[in-house]
Order: structure tokens, then sequence, then C-alpha cells
């Protein structure tokens, strides 16, 4: 199995502002902005840009419609990239649809400032009907958040009804992006995966460890899961020079395929 | 210098059931220092704790009355340290007025079970932050549950971070004071307050000799 990095993003500047604040790094969560929305003509948004161009390629002999995005551990921008490409695709006139999966921490209705009311597992245990969970939040864009605490995640990602809600999606949308959660945490993003024609693996130049990123795609191929490629986040001209950039982006490079890359 | 939890009031809770009792606790406050103190009764239904926000505020203004007669220099105003629980919508009774924000202002002292963690405590603060309010963690540091990457990242979504004075002294559990210190040296502290009961006291001076070390303002002015 080879993934070709697909894309590379630099490290916001409201990160760096607060790091410098607090002068130390800390995982944390600038509220799940999406950049390619609130400033179309930003390098972040080109970067986005660039990232769909590899994925227009990638799915040149089979259509690419329902994609995840996953990474190894929690927080390293996973649910960034997929509302930033959804909304290039948005901005190329596609119909897209978010389904937040991650049901043990669902985050994908902050981006749009709504509570995560009646969303998938609503739908799924049939506490709600399937017209009733789908939101409009955007233009282009729809959200099925990911609603009422499930208690066994597992065995609802893998249900039939699920299966057969997505099958009826692909008929509504041109693209289908599913947040699952981190890999290394539990099997959903393997169940999940069934589901979609792609996973789109997200590396953190920062935080991912290389031990992590290894485990996580030892586990993708140990499921037969199809990795569209992996795009790196939180890359920094200042940690150009670090532990975990040098590391990583080697370990892509050498493990991966030719190293292509689509990102700056 | 404010102390922006503390239960002095008299008769809103456990912390304090006369109103000599009280006069004392806010004396000594003022000996050591302390301008300024934010009265946070407990909002705490399974504790028995669930005065009105109107019966607060008359308590409060009794209570002011009497400070000011005394000629006691210290700026009171008034909010609740709210326990989280699933069965009541704190949120809606924030809304309708039913609860007290921190002096009037949008930021909420909210407290969790410390032996039943919340499902998604991040969630939760996401919740109040859309209907306009931002939450201080009250005393952060007691929650075995709660480490430090959520307190870091529950920072960055705007929340506040307030640890007790007294976690930092000799006599407060291990873990406590462990998790306290960790939270100054990553400077994620907004305030250390008192929490003070009648029946436990504040040594702010060996609190304040522990904060020596850490430059920020820990005391700051609720606004
Ligand atoms: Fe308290």
């Amino acid at each position: 199995m080879t993934a070709n990095l697909i894309g590379k993003l630099r490290r916001g500047r409201a990160k760096v502002e607060y790091m410098k604040k607090d002068k130390k790094r800390v995982a944390q969560n600038p509220g799940y902005r999406i950049v390619s929305m609130e400033n179309p003509l930003s390098p972040a948004a080109e970067a986005f840009r660039r990232l769909k161009v590899s994925l227009d390629f990638l799915g040149v002999d089979e259509k690419l419609q329902v994609m995840q995005v996953c990474s190894a551990v929690q927080g390293e921008g996973k649910t960034t990239v997929l509302l930033n490409l959804g909304a290039i695709y948005a901005e190329d006139g596609k119909k897209v649809l978010f389904i937040d999966l991650d049901l043990r921490r669902p985050r994908l209705h902050r981006a749009f400032k709504i509570e995560n009311k009646l969303g998938i597992a609503d739908y799924l245990a049939g506490y709600a009907k399937a017209e009733e969970i789908v939101k409009h939040v955007s233009a282009n864009i729809d959200l099925i958040n990911c609603g009422i605490k499930a208690p066994y995640p597992t065995s609802v990602l893998g249900s039939q009804q699920l299966k057969n809600l997505v099958e009826d999606m692909r008929g509504r949308y041109d693209i289908i992006l599913i947040d699952c959660p981190p890999v290394l945490t539990v099997t959903d993003a393997c169940i999940t995966s069934r589901l979609t024609d792609g996973t789109i693996f997200v590396v953190s130049a920062s935080t991912t460890e290389k031990a992590a990123a290894k485990e996580a795609v030892s586990v993708f191929r140990q499921n037969n899961i199809r990795i569209l490629g992996c795009v790196m986040t939180e890359v920094s001209c200042g940690l150009r020079g670090s532990f975990y950039y040098n590391n990583t982006l080697k370990y892509y490079n050498a493990n991966y395929g030719d190293g292509g890359t689509a990102g700056n | 210098m404010t102390d922006i939890h503390a239960h002095i009031l008299p008769d809103a809770d456990d912390g304090s059931s006369s109103l000599e009792s009280s006069l004392a606790m806010l004396e000594r406050e003022v000996a050591f220092g302390i301008t300024d103190v934010v009265l946070t009764p407990h909002y705490h239904p399974r504790r028995g704790y669930a005065k009105t926000a109107a019966e607060l505020k008359e308590l409060f203004a009794a209570f002011a009355e009497e400070v000011a007669a005394r000629g006691i220099p210290a700026g009171l105003s008034l909010g609740q340290e709210i326990c989280y629980g699933e069965r009541e919508d704190v949120v809606g009774m924030l809304d309708r007025g039913e609860l007290l924000t921190m002096n009037g202002t949008n930021k909420v002292l909210l407290e969790f079970s410390v032996s039943r963690p919340p499902d998604d405590i991040s969630e939760i603060a996401y919740k109040f932050s859309l209907h306009g309010y931002k939450v201080i963690l009250a005393h952060a540091e007691i929650y075995p549950w709660l480490d430090l990457k959520t307190i870091a990242s529950m920072k960055a979504e705007g929340c506040f971070v307030q640890i007790n004075g007294g976690s930092l002294l000799r006599g407060s559990a291990g873990a406590a004071k462990r998790r306290a210190k960790a939270l100054l040296k990553d400077a994620l502290v907004d305030w250390v307050a008192s929490d003070i009961h009648s029946f436990r006291p504040c040594d702010w001076g060996k609190v304040r000799e522990k904060l020596r070390k850490y430059p920020a303002d820990f005391f700051g002015k609720i606004g």
C-alpha cells in the first residue's frame, strides 16, 4: 500500500498568538474555524484547494464521493481539514454533506454554532426521521450532526440502517465527508471506512508521534482501508527543524510512495 | 485584589450560618489584603442548596448594608457557584434569570461532581457559550478525571480556570496539590480564590507565598 502526502497545511496565526501568550505549547483548538470560507483568498484556503485537486486526480478512475477524514489520535486537525475541504467543494458548486460519526467526541456542529441535537444517533435509535437530522448550514453545505449519546457506538456504526442512509445520501449529494474517531482510540474508523470510497489520513507535523502514525497505518493496513493520502497539518517554519517535523516527514517520504506534494 | 469564589453570604448555603461569622470571615479577608469579594453561594440541589436568585439578591442586599454600616472596606458583588447536573437545565435557568452569573457579567462559576465525571465537559462548556456564557471552572484542580490537556483545550475554547489557594498548602490532598501546581506552571490559571467556608478558612498569607514565583495576577476583577 502506498499513500502520498497530498496536502500540507500551515499552523494558523491564532494558534501561534496563543502559544506566544502562554509561552507553552498546549494541545488546543481555536474553535473549528473554516478559513476557506472566512477568507477564500488566504494561503490556507489555497492549500485546501490544492488538496481538492489532488483528490480530483485520485478519483479519475474511481469516483470519490464519500470520504472519511481520520487521524491517529485526537487533536491533530482532522475536523478542521474536513470542514475546509468541504467548503472548497461547496465553493466549486458541489452539494456537500458532512456527517459526524465521531460518536464518542462529536465536534462538527461547533463549526456552525449549533447545538448537538437531533443527529445521526437519534435517527438510528428511531427518535428522529431522516429529514429531521439534515441541517442546511451554509451555501451548498448540509450537516448531519451526531446527536444523542449512543451507548454502543461500534454497533451503531456497523448497522445496516446507517449503510442505507449513506447510500441514500449518495443520490442527493456530490460529496459526502465523514468525521470519524481517531483510529488508535477505538475501532470505529475501520467500521466507518466501509461506508466510504476512501480515507484521508491527517497527521500533525508538531504533535503526532512517529510511533502513533506508524501504528495507525498498520491498523489501516490490517483492515484493508483504502488510504487516499495523508494531509500534514500544523506545519510551521519554526518547526521545520524540530524532531517531529523532520521525523514525520522523512517517515512519510520513505514509506509512502513517491512523496509527491500537492501542498506548497 | 479580588477573591472570586467565597461562601461568605450568611444563610445562603453551608458557608456561614450567622451574620457574625460572615462578618468575621470578611474581616479576615480584608486583613489579608483582599479588596473585593464575589460572594458565590452554592446552587447544588442534590445537597439541598437551591435558593432562588431573588432570595439570594435579598440576602446579598441585607449583608452588603450591614458590611457598609460597619465600615468594612470590601467591595462586594454577587455570583453563584453552580453545580452542573444532567437533570437540571442550568443553561435555561441562567437564561431565565433563575441562576446568577458572576457579578452580572456573562461569566459563570461552574463546578462538577468530583466522583462522577460528566460525559463530555468540553461540550458542556460549548453549550454555555452558545447561550453567550463563559465558563469559569471552579477549583479545576480537585477533579481526578480532569486532566491538564482537557483544561488547556477548554481554555483555548474560551473557558477560564480558577483554583483554590488552599490546594497549594500543606494539608491539602496530594493529587489536587500536584494538579494545582501543574496548572500554575503551565500558565493555565486565571484566578486563585479562597472557596472559603466558616469551617474552612483560607490562609492568604501562605497562599501568596506559594504564588510568588508565578508572575501572573491571579486576583483580577470580574468584568
Ligand atoms: Fe465553592
